[in-house]
């Protein structure tokens, strides 16, 4: 069973093997895990889009037409769980998605008195969510543009776009540790 | 080469930097000072502090999804047709099986039922034997009050006119049941075969016909 390939469990996982989709779930959890955890800064919110990202895959498992990567395809399944995730945050709060990114630090986060995650945090939730998928497949994932481009359901230059306006974000916004930290 | 835009740069850090640029970078302080920049930021960035989960996390997920999509499962359309028509068969012989162990009480049997020396009442057909194989007939049902006045009109009267008369007076009603009836409790042979006669005219033919 655990020979098995992705695109081979799947298409057993289509024709109702459990087994076969039990090996996806132990098999990607945790790179869904990580990609939820940059994408919310949240543990229990990664861990319920994990839950959420694998029952849907399981509902639609028969759309998946193994033309891309099995990880693709639950990429991009678990994008959409995000941005659900994020609306129904942002419909909650009666507040728009830059609310979201300047909110307080939570004691959590205070306790994490490193400059760097201090500065860091607030420049992740400052991106928008496409540029902050994009960014979090290619720097921490290593996804080919084209996989990222897949994901976000946007065209190859529009994907390394995304990529290249978080990464200009990002270098602004912690640009203070480098002018305070001599080479 | 002219000095690398921030985007090449980044695709640079990202993907394979071609010979040209690593000889541009070389030459130029310029651009290999904000190249190393570049580099530390997107390099520090590895430093992110992820919430660490064990090497069981897979299992930990399935656990908890697996009871979900026990009540979730579809079944295929398939096996679902095939279900049916396999219910349906077992229903199909299960009827027959039932039907041959325990008889209808209502179903006479297919024993042909000649009508030889009956003195048939004139309006009904009397020319040669007639025979039939089956005949329903509803004895177990429970009589209206207008009915059991007609059945006991008859049994109360052996005047042979008067019995013709109700007989044929339920023809015209078509009432089956009352003739069912007396059919089960005639012991006279002879006016048995008549009242299934009746019957039969009922069940044959269509009620334009029936006399």
């Amino acid at each position: 069973m655990t020979q098995w390939t992705d695109h081979e469990a799947a298409h057993l996982a289509r024709l109702g093997d459990q087994r076969a989709f039990r090996l996806l779930v132990e098999r990607h959890s945790h790179a869904i895990f990580r990609v939820a955890f940059r994408m919310t800064r949240h543990e229990q919110d990664a861990e319920d889009i994990v839950q959420e990202t694998f029952l849907r895959a399981y509902k639609q498992i028969r759309s998946f037409d193994a033309r891309s990567a099995f990880s693709t395809w639950l990429y991009r399944i678990s994008v959409n769980v995000t941005l659900d995730l994020m609306r129904h945050r942002k419909r909650a709060a009666g507040a728009d998605f830059d609310d979201v990114a300047t909110e307080a630090p939570s004691p959590e986060r205070l306790c994490r008195s490193h400059e760097f995650n201090r500065l860091l945090e607030p420049a992740l939730l400052e991106l928008t969510p496409t540029e902050r998928m994009a960014f979090i497949l290619r720097h921490y994932e290593n996804c080919p543009i084209d996989d990222i481009a897949k994901v976000l359901n946007v065209q190859p230059g529009a994907a390394k776009h995304s990529i290249f306006r978080a990464v200009q974000k990002l270098r602004r916004a912690l640009q203070p540790l480098w002018e305070v930290q001599p080479k | 080469m002219s000095h690398p835009t921030e985007e090449q740069l980044i695709e640079a850090y990202y993907g394979a930097p071609s010979p040209v640029f690593h000889s541009h970078i070389e030459a130029c302080a310029e651009c290999a000072a904000e190249y190393l920049n570049l580099s530390e930021t997107l390099n520090a960035l590895a430093d992110d502090t992820l919430p660490q989960r064990r090497s069981s996390y897979g299992a930990q997920v399935w656990s908890r999804l697996a009871p979900q999509l026990r009540s979730k499962r579809r079944v295929p359309k398939f096996l679902a047709i095939a279900a049916a028509a396999a219910l349906l068969a077992v229903a199909f012989f299960a009827g027959m099986w039932t039907e041959r162990r325990h008889p209808q009480p209502t179903v006479l049997q297919p024993k042909p039922i000649v009508f030889q020396q009956a003195p048939a009442p004139a309006a009904f057909p009397t020319n040669g034997p007639l025979e039939f194989t089956a005949l329903t007939v509803g004895s177990s049902q429970t009589l209206s009050e207008q009915d059991r006045a007609l059945a006991e009109m008859y049994r109360a009267d052996s005047n042979a006119e008067v019995r013709r008369a109700v007989l044929k007076s339920l023809v015209k009603q078509q009432n089956v049941r009352v003739l069912s009836n007396l059919a089960k409790r005639e012991t006279d042979r002879r006016w048995q075969t008549d009242i299934q006669r009746c019957l039969y005219q009922l069940q044959t033919l269509a009620p334009e016909n029936v006399p």
